[in-house]
């Protein structure tokens, strides 16, 4: 079983490496994106990928400090995942940079007004938090506390840190401000939390609990968006943002539905699958919730017309290259977790 | 800068003397002009709103960049780096007057034999996979010389000149017809501002 | 818009090296000049002005950078956007790129002429060979056809001369017929403008002041005059550029002539405030009129007589009056006559503004108001003083040009215009009306006591058989008319030419492009037994010769001159300048040669350039067109010797010996770029040369009598009528001393032509000098300009037959139809369809961006009924239908 996933986790992730040398080559001309639309694929995979490491840094920092022993194995392969998340975000990241072999500039720059900087910071911080977990080092009592403390911190700063990236962008209808920084918040740990879930799963350590938590947070997810349309109906200039808020509202209620359903279902173990495919559910909403945020922001000229260079914004649609490198980071994540699970099971 | 918006007619000798001035690629214009219609016949008119960099005080294009490649010279000068930019184009995300261009390619306008000999030379400076934008021709101030668009403009209808200088020709101007800047909510502070708008 | 992005990336995309030699290589720098840097001294050519001085900067033997001249008039370091644009000029890869012939026979503007490429001097061989024996047959074979294309050679003329043909056509001639009236009324060329250094009140009907198509100069100009406050009312059926810095006063297209007619009316009948100081004393309408509408004459001396009222006797015009009759009717000896001004008078009666609204939709409340605006600005009575010299001062001007005047009746526009004018007296005076050429005694009365006709308004005399393929015998007065000349060529007999057009000689026209019903020119150029162009890139007339000579680019081409006055307007910018400059040529990038070089070689090989009447000789001859002596012309001392061989150099230096004197000559300007010479402002008035009684302008225009009635004569005694015109009348009705009503051929087009097609200059096309419809960095930009390219159209209107912004649609003429895309817009009069520019046609070798967009001149007409008789300007403003592509109507 291990063996089909690593084989077919690897075949991606080479059809990615491919794909990105291509677009080494003749820079980003290979992708999609033009002056008008220049965040694409790879900031919305970025996002994501990064959303669900921090929300399961967040489990993983709670499970520790309060030492819910019970969640520890479950803890210990999240951590491995969460990691493993981090790499494939930072491996979009430097995908979408037209200098991509100065990245480090970054860290030595030091322009803390920059989300980025910060971005790039709490992700080498989380990185190196997860691997610290990893190594066992932990433990329990105050070292395990301080640790847990800091990753808290670290994964929450590094999920707000997100909703600064559009602050001069105008015309974001329900995603504007406050409730954007809400919207992430519960967006990553509800997309952590369902990947925890997914993990418990596949490992056969699903519980009820993990999915009453994951319930709450359905139910949570949409408020921010609830509250932020009901904003924009009344004071934004633009409307056309209000069915697209209902959208989302209708996806998450769907989620909502079928996880009521699986949690009344008594027997556990059929559970464990149903939680996988919701867990599945959850993340791709989780998903497309972030690719709308970064489209959204780009979609409407910052200036307003007619003095807009782009009267009419060319579409933007991912090319071939783009999708292939996404997808194989997602495919090197998921060959990491596995294999690191691995090797934390035989050091056991 | 200052832009007297009654003598402008909308000619865009400017965006062209900006493109000679620096060749840019193809495609790749500093500076921009609105043309736009107000009113209804029969008593509508023609608009224009010449766009360079609007070179704010508080850039936001500057604010955001991780990699220090957007700096701020201390006469208020906003440039790019091209050796430091790392393309990551948060700044284009950042700036609300759309005045920054990312090299996505450098093309020239011809196929075959591209590019000419002007193009060969003039695109050396030009570095794929970087942002580019007005600079204020800071290279002709440091000889003294104006912009190029305000040099080359038939309707003298751009100034150019130290805004912090109250007894500058600009900073008079500014006084004297209430200069404003372009969408100043927005709290840029541009060192662009215009004038019998 | 999205559209022209895939314009451009089809230009892009396009092999500019689909003809002549193999795959084309940009000329290697020599390795001499690497890490060379200069600046040269340039003139820019890039319109038909071309006098805005520039500097070239060049690296390594690259241009890098063409700026304006700082603080160097005219232009003081400013240009226009196609100027700025000018290095793509330079380096095009879609220029002819070697002397080339035709090895396919059959020709059309989608027919591979199947270049061959030659050596230059097997095809100046060819070429002279072949013109040698049209010469020997009947040098009236020989065409040469000029254009805006290129102005700079001072070859060409002494070249057709010497050859022996009369037939110098211009092809921009049709759609430009602005200049009689300024011709007969100021002896002035090529137009009259306003004074924009004093001008308060400013009327301009179709007529730019320059930001229309941003030039340099005008543009100057007139945001200098705008910001001091000046009133600016543009007629226009477009709100252009200048309408929005004035105001807009939408008008019926075609239909200016009856707006003026009322105007005139209004001031005749309503205001009846006249500059009657000038009437009496600087016009003839105080002239006494027979029943035979010619000038009453004194028995004795045979000059025109005028009415002394103090002693009731008339005298001839130059004699001394107590006073003179402006008004009234005398008998003198033994005919009753009347004074010119009544005749006038009379004429404009029937024109109330009423009448004009119905025709031309401006309120006639509208018409009032501005006749009466107009009269208060020109402070009838008030003087200025400049630089000790005392002018009337009338700052107020109504001027018009080739959107008024470029229909059936446009000259009596024209006219309407000058006796508007004069009746406030504001002819070059001060802040009035100036004709835009020599500055100079050009005043001068004849023997009848007014100003002497000059330029187009004297008239080609009669000869029949015709010698002129354009007709000339039967329009007299015609600007040039490549329209009539290749019917002519098309049907030899109909139009009475005892030769055959054997040769035509391209050098820089594009008639085919820039005219009416590109068809109707591609056939003759067929006929034509030898086509030569000399050539800058594959334009329609290139294609379809037989020999492409091909010429430097403006950069590449020394170029000395002498500078012009200006067109869109005068000022103090440019008042009393007088000046030579140079344009210093960069190397070459392709295996071209400068025009004059070209020229010289062919007349020596010809055999036409030495001696008696050859080329030598007739430059010795020459002087300049506009400014006659005051230009670079081969003063005594400098002409040449006939036997010897000069090089361009050698004859521009001898120019100069002359001009600037003091031995300074060709090396002295290489020096200084330029040398400029500032006369007082006031020697900008030609009020200045003959001040006070000293001339009379025509108020009573019986110089366009004279013509008509001894054309008719003519016609008469040959037996003979106009070619294509059946009733004779339909002419001579635009023949008549005062200006009255005619209808132009659109005014009653069946009504299912709803709309009147319009056109104008752009700042990315004012011509297609340096073929700026083939430059991308214009292309580029006007791809986002809302109204370059598209066909625009009234909202409401658009709204009225369903059409929506965007749509693809028809527009269709009784002439032609055109294809694009739909521009809603509020800048237009409900009645028109606006099509900017020149874009469309082009060839398969031209650069593609030569091919895109409507080409506004296929809905125009070329038969002779639509044309003006007196000026064979062709309409503009046709009546067209539009309706969505696909929707058959
Ligand atoms: N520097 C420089 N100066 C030039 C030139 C150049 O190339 N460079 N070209 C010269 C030449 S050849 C010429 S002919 C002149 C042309 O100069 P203009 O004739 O002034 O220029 P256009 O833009 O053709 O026309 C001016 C206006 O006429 C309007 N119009 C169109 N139809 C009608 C109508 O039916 N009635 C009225 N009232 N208006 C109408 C158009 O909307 C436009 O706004 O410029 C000359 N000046
Ligand atoms: N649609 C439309 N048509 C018009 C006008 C308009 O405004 N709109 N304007 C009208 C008026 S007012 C005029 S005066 C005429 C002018 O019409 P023309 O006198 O024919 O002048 P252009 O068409 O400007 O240029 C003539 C040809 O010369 C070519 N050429 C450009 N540069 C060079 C060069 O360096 N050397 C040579 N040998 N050729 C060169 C051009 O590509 C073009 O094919 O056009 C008239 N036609
Ligand atoms: S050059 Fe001057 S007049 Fe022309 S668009 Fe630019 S600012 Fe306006
Ligand atoms: S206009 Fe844009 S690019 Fe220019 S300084 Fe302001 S924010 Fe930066
Ligand atoms: S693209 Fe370059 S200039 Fe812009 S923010 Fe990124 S590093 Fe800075
Ligand atoms: S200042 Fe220089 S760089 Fe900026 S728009 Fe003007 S010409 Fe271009
Ligand atoms: S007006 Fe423009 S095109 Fe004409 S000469 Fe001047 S700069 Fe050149
Ligand atoms: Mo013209």
């Amino acid at each position: 079983m291990n063996l089909i996933v690593v084989t077919a986790a690897a075949i991606l992730t080479a059809a990615g490496l491919i794909a990105y040398l291509v677009q080494l080559r003749s820079g980003l001309t290979a992708t999609g994106l033009h002056d008008r639309f220049t965040w694409g694929l790879y900031i919305q995979g970025f996002f994501f990928f990064s959303a669900l490491a921090a929300g399961m840094l967040v489990f993983i920092a709670l499970v520790t400090l309060f030492s819910a022993s019970r969640f520890w194995p479950l803890a210990r392969m999240s951590s491995a995942v969460s990691f493993s998340c981090l790499i494939a975000a930072g491996i979009m990241l430097w995908a979408d940079l037209g200098k991509p072999f100065r990245v480090f500039r970054i860290l030595f720059s030091n322009n803390f007004s920059s989300p980025m900087t910060w971005d790039f910071y709490t992700l080498l911080l989380c990185v190196l938090l997860n691997l610290v977990y990893l190594s066992g080092v932990v433990g329990t009592g105050l070292r395990a506390a301080a640790w847990s403390v800091i990753c808290l911190a670290a994964a929450l700063v590094f999920i707000m840190v997100h909703t600064l990236f559009f602050l001069s962008r105008e015309g974001a209808g329900f995603r504007s401000q406050p409730f954007l920084a809400l919207d992430t918040l519960v967006q990553s740990l509800w997309g952590g939390l369902a990947a925890v879930n997914l993990v418990a799963a596949v490992s056969g350590l699903a519980e009820k609990s993990l999915l009453a938590a994951l319930l709450v947070f359905t139910v949570a997810a949409p408020m921010p968006l609830i509250g932020s349309s009901i904003a924009a109906a009344t004071g934004a200039k633009d409307k056309t943002h209000q069915n697209q808020s209902k959208k989302f509202i209708l996806l998450h209620l769907f989620i909502l539905a079928v996880l009521l359903a699986v949690v009344a279902e008594r027997k556990i173990d059929l559970a464990g699958s149903a939680a996988a495919a919701v867990a599945v559910l959850v993340l791709l909403a989780v998903f497309l919730e972030k690719a709308h945020l970064v489209g959204r922001y780009q979609h409407n000229p910052t200036l307003p017309l007619p003095f807009s260079l782009f009267e009419e914004a060319p579409a933007y649609r991912p090319t071939y290259v783009e999708w292939m490198v996404a997808v194989g980071s997602g495919g090197l994540c998921l060959l990491l977790s596995v294999v690191i699970i691995g090797i934390l099971e035989h050091v056991r | 800068m200052v832009i007297d918006l009654l003598r402008c007619v909308g000619c865009n000798s400017c965006t062209v003397a900006c493109r000679a001035e620096h060749g840019t690629p193809a495609n790749v214009q500093f500076n921009k002009i609105k043309k736009y219609e107000i009113g209804k016949y029969p008593t509508a008119k023609m608009k224009f709103l010449p766009m360079p960099c609007m070179h704010c005080q508080y850039p936001p294009c500057l604010k955001v960049c991780p990699a220090g490649a957007t700096i701020k010279k201390e006469d208020g000068i906003v440039l790019v780096d091209e050796n430091k930019c790392i393309g990551c184009r948060a700044c284009i995300v950042a700036c609300p007057y759309e005045s920054r261009h990312f090299l996505w390619d450098i093309k020239g306008y011809y196929p075959g034999n591209l590019p000419t000999p002007y193009e060969a030379l003039k695109h050396k400076k030009f570095d794929r996979g970087t942002v580019v934008k007005c600079n204020f021709c800071a290279h002709r101030l440091e000889k003294g010389r104006l912009p190029a668009c305000v040099e080359t403009c038939p309707a003298q209808a751009r100034y150019f000149g130290d805004l912090d200088d109250p007894e500058s020709e600009v900073s008079r101007l500014i006084a004297l017809h209430r200069g404003t800047a372009f969408r100043p909510e927005l709290g840029t502070e541009p060192s662009v501002f215009y004038i019998k708008g | 818009m999205a559209e022209y992005e895939k314009v451009l990336k089809t230009a892009q995309l396009a092999s500019p090296d689909l003809f002549g030699s193999a795959p084309y290589r940009w000329k290697e720098v020599d390795p001499e000049v690497k890490g060379e840097r200069k600046v040269l001294f340039g003139m820019c050519r890039m319109c038909m002005q071309g006098d805005c001085l520039t500097l070239v900067h060049v690296e390594d033997g690259v241009v890098v950078k063409i700026e304006g001249h700082p603080g160097a008039p005219p232009n003081y370091g400013s240009l226009c956007p196609r100027g700025n644009s000018a290095v793509m000029n330079l380096y095009n890869p879609y220029r002819v790129k070697a002397p080339l012939l035709r090895t396919n026979p059959e020709k059309g503007l989608d027919v591979d002429p199947m270049w061959k490429e030659i050596s230059w001097d097997e095809a100046l061989d060819i070429v002279a060979e072949r013109l040698k024996k049209v010469r020997e047959k009947d040098p009236r074979g020989l065409v040469v056809n000029e254009g805006w294309g290129q102005r700079d050679t001072i070859i060409r003329v002494p070249f057709q001369k010497a050859f022996g043909t009369p037939n110098e056509v211009g092809s921009h001639g049709p759609l430009c017929t602005v200049h009689y009236a300024t011709c007969l009324v100021h002896a002035n060329f090529p137009v009259s403008v306003v004074d924009l250094e004093y001008c308060q009140y400013h009327i301009t009907l179709g007529r730019s002041l320059g930001p229309n198509f941003a030039t340099t100069g005008g543009t100057r100009k007139f945001a200098k005059a705008i910001e001091r406050g000046m009133k600016l009312v543009v007629v226009d059926p477009r709100c252009s550029y200048e309408a929005s810095k004035g105001e807009w006063v939408p008008i019926r297209p075609g239909t200016d002539l009856a707006f003026l007619l009322a105007m005139a009316h209004v001031m005749f009948y309503e205001i009846q405030k006249y500059d009657e100081w000038f009437l009496k004393n600087r016009t003839n309408a105080p002239y006494l009129i027979g029943p035979d509408g010619y000038y009453c004459r004194d028995p004795e001396s045979g000059k025109p007589v005028l009415w002394d009222p103090v002693e009731k006797t008339a005298r001839p015009w130059d004699a001394r009056f107590k006073d003179i009759a402006l008004s009234g009717t005398y008998t003198v000896n033994g005919v009753e006559c009347r004074t010119a001004f009544d005749v006038v008078r009379d004429q404009f009666a029937p024109y109330t503004p009423e009448w004009a609204e119905r025709i031309c939709t401006v309120p006639a409340a509208t018409i009032r108001r501005i006749a009466r605006e107009f009269v208060e600005h020109a402070r009838i009575g008030s003087t200025i003083e400049i630089d000790g010299f005392t002018f009337p001062f009338r700052p107020a001007s109504l001027n018009t040009e080739r959107n008024v005047t470029n229909h059936r009746g446009g000259t009596y526009a024209d006219l309407t215009g000058k006796i508007i004018n004069m009746l406030v007296g504001n002819i070059e005076v001060p802040g009035g009306c100036l004709g835009c050429g020599k500055r100079g005694p050009v005043l001068a009365p004849g023997p009848d006591g007014t100003v002497m006709p000059a330029y187009e308004a004297v008239g080609v005399p009669f000869k029949f058989p015709p010698d002129h393929v354009d007709m000339a015998e039967f329009y007299p007065h015609r600007h040039t008319a490549p329209h009539l000349t290749i019917k002519a060529i098309l049907d030899p007999e109909k139009y009475y030419l005892d030769y055959r057009v054997e040769a035509w000689l391209s050098v820089g026209g594009n008639p085919i492009r820039a005219n009416a019903q590109p068809d109707v020119y591609v056939e003759a150029f067929k006929k034509i037994p030898f086509v030569v162009s000399i050539a800058y890139h594959m334009d329609e007339p290139t294609y379809l010769a037989d020999v492409v000579l091909p010429e430097h680019s403006f950069l590449e081409r020394m170029r000395v001159v002498a500078f012009w006055p200006q067109h869109q307007s005068v000022s103090n910018e440019t008042n009393g300048l007088q000046m030579v400059s140079i344009n210093q040529p960069v190397p070459p990038v392709f295996n071209t040669r400068h025009v004059d070089e070209i020229l010289l070689e062919l007349a020596e090989r010809i055999g036409i350039l030495y001696g008696e009447g050859g080329v030598y000789d007739q430059l010795n001859r020459s002087t300049d067109f506009i400014i006659g002596d005051e230009g670079l012309v081969l003063r005594e001392g400098y002409k040449l010797d006939l036997n010897t061989k000069y090089s361009l150099e050698e004859i521009f230096d001898r120019q100069l010996k002359g001009w600037i004197g003091e031995g300074k000559g060709l090396d002295y300007l290489n020096k200084v770029g330029y040398v400029a010479r500032w006369n007082s402002p006031k020697t900008g008035y030609n009020y200045y040369y003959f001040p006070e009684d000293r001339t009379r302008h025509e108020f009573y225009f019986i110089n366009l009598k004279k013509q008509g009635d001894s054309l008719r004569e003519n016609l008469r005694k040959h037996q003979i009528k106009f070619p294509g015109i059946d009733d004779e009348e339909y002419i001579f009705d635009l023949y008549k001393p005062v200006p009255h009503w005619v209808e132009n051929s659109e005014l009653n087009a069946p009504e299912e032509f709803d709309l009147w097609a319009i056109n104008w200059k752009t700042p990315y096309y004012s011509s297609d000098t340096g073929n700026v419809t083939g430059n991308p960095w214009l292309a580029e930009i006007y791809a986002k300009d809302p109204y370059e390219a598209v066909i625009c159209v009234n909202s409401a209107t658009a709204q009225k037959k369903g059409l929506k912004d965007g749509d693809l649609v028809i527009v269709e003429s009784r002439y032609g139809k055109i294809e694009g895309r739909l521009r809603t817009s509020e800048l237009f009069h409900p009645d028109a369809v606006g099509v900017s520019g020149c874009y469309g046609r082009g060839t398969p070798q031209s650069n593609p961006l030569n091919r895109k967009g409507p080409n506004f001149n296929t809905l125009l007409p070329l038969d002779e009924k639509t044309l003006d008789g007196v000026s064979a300007g062709q309409e503009i403003a046709p009546r067209v239908k539009i309706y969505r592509k696909g929707e058959r109507r």
